[in-house]
């Protein structure tokens, strides 16, 4: 059956350690609350019934957020809701458009760039790191990190990000 | 030089319940049935599915074997039934034709003297080779394989012989026949046409036709990095498909000729399921709006090949 222990920690520890890690994740990505929260326990509950081997924490983070990305990307692709526009506008994450924060201009962007952005600003991942998480090569990661900055700068209008 | 943040997503709170929720959730055993349910019912209803599709085509299939055979036996049937309108018999009668032909083209006296003294000499002269007619055409290869069919008929006279009265009088009966058919001997050579199917009801459409099934916009410049999305929504205001716009079922397609052209084909994702007005808008990569079009779609069940 499942593994109870994860380097060194509980399912339940480990769900309440990454839990803001992941579940920004899938915010990030699918920019709704009640979905989010779908992948959400997805991502827990392949983590239970998979239970893989780890080598240290930063593995286990990786590995975590690799799979919520995949989840969120299956959502999308397996849900197509029918959502009134009204009732998306009132679940979707809605930031104001302040000066120094641009968050909101971040959800603007195609999805794989707002995940390398958010890996790289928020979760303070390097660039080698994305790449092994996301599956992809270093210099993927920098053309695609320097594209969405660009992309975040004709969004933002600003003069320099 | 702006410095600017992503604290609003760091400030992205996480509610306890879904904690509470992945907790429970996944040390509940239903989880993976579900999944396993999902599994099998996949599996079964996929080999239905494979089943009916062998079915119908193992049956779609012997349909079209099964066209040369009902051929054959409308040559046997030909001797008995001489009025039938049915298919068979008419390809019979095209396939005798020729024969009918050469009698009227050969000789006119063929066609006066149909009387009972002609006749048993008439069939014994209808065989591909004691028919040698020189003003024969290309059409002597049709002959010969036609011919062939009413050995089954020949075989009949011998038979009818054994009563020579018997024998005229069916003689008689079947020596009407060329005369009923003479008015379709002096018709357009029709065994060079295929038999049987050309004659087939078919629905026919026209060589041009139109189904509207998206939109088109057009703009003079393109956008920069090429890209346009556009998102469906339905006459209720409803938006058909993902609401990320990003999704790969948004990105429409960017054509040049002389100016630039974007169209989007909603039916290729499946997002048009009936038949009504739609508004289309069109973003480019910022999510900014481009063009807002409403447009009347009629759905069809579209298969691109």
């Amino acid at each position: 059956m499942a593994n109870t222990d994860y380097v060194g920690l509980s399912f339940e520890q480990v769900v309440k350690k990454y839990k803001t890690t992941v579940g920004r994740v899938c915010l990030v990505r699918l920019k709704n609350y009640a979905d989010a929260e779908d992948c959400f326990q997805n991502v827990f509950s392949t983590l239970y019934t998979k239970s893989p081997h780890f080598k240290d924490e930063e593995h286990l983070k990786a590995w975590l957020i690799r799979v919520a990305i995949n989840e969120c990307k299956n959502y999308v692709r397996n849900n197509r809701p029918l959502l009134p526009l009204k009732d998306v506008k009132e679940n979707s994450i809605d930031f104001p458009q302040d000066e120094c924060d641009i968050s909101w201009a971040l959800l603007r962007l195609e999805p794989k760039y707002r995940n390398i952005l958010y890996l790289y600003y928020n979760e303070r991942y390097k660039i080698d790191e994305i790449a092994k998480i996301l599956g992809k090569s270093k210099n993927t990661v920098k053309s695609l990190l320097r594209r969405s900055r660009e992309k975040l700068k004709n969004i933002y209008g600003g003069d320099d990000v | 030089m702006k410095k600017v943040n992503f604290n609003s997503i760091d400030n992205l709170e996480i509610p306890d319940s879904w904690v509470d929720k992945a907790i429970s959730n996944a040390k509940t055993p239903k989880s993976v049935s579900v999944i396993k349910k999902q599994n099998i019912l996949a599996f079964v209803a996929s080999i239905v599915l494979v089943c009916a599709i062998s079915v119908t085509l193992f049956f779609l299939t012997n349909k079209n074997a099964t066209m040369p055979v009902v051929h054959i036996d409308a040559t046997d049937s030909d001797v008995s039934i001489n009025n039938d309108d049915t298919f068979a018999y008419e390809e019979t009668k095209l396939s005798r034709l020729p024969t009918d032909k050469e009698e009227s083209e050969t000789s006119s006296y063929v066609t006066e003297n149909n009387s009972r003294d002609n006749k048993p000499a008439l069939y014994s002269t209808i065989t591909p080779t004691k028919k040698p007619s020189p003003t024969k055409k290309p059409t002597s290869d049709n002959k010969i394989e036609v011919t062939e069919k009413p050995a089954p008929s020949q075989h009949t006279k011998p038979e009818s012989t054994q009563n020579p009265t018997v024998a005229e009088q069916t003689t008689n009966n079947e020596t009407q026949k060329p005369t009923e058919a003479e008015p379709e001997t002096e018709a357009p050579q029709k065994p060079s046409q295929p038999p049987g199917p050309t004659e087939s009801p078919v629905t026919e459409l026209p060589d041009l036709y139109e189904i509207y099934i998206g939109a088109t916009i057009y703009m003079h410049l393109a956008p920069a990095d090429g890209k346009v999305y556009c998102k469906v929504y339905d006459e209720n205001g409803v938006l058909l498909g993902d609401p990320d716009l990003f999704s790969d079922e948004h990105i429409a397609e960017l054509i040049f000729t002389s100016y630039y052209s974007v169209r989007y084909y909603p039916y290729r994702h499946s997002l048009i399921n009936a038949t009504g007005y739609y508004t289309f808008v069109f973003y480019n990569s910022n999510s900014e709006i481009l063009k807002q079009k409403t447009s009347y779609l009629i759905h069809y069940d579209i298969k691109e090949e």
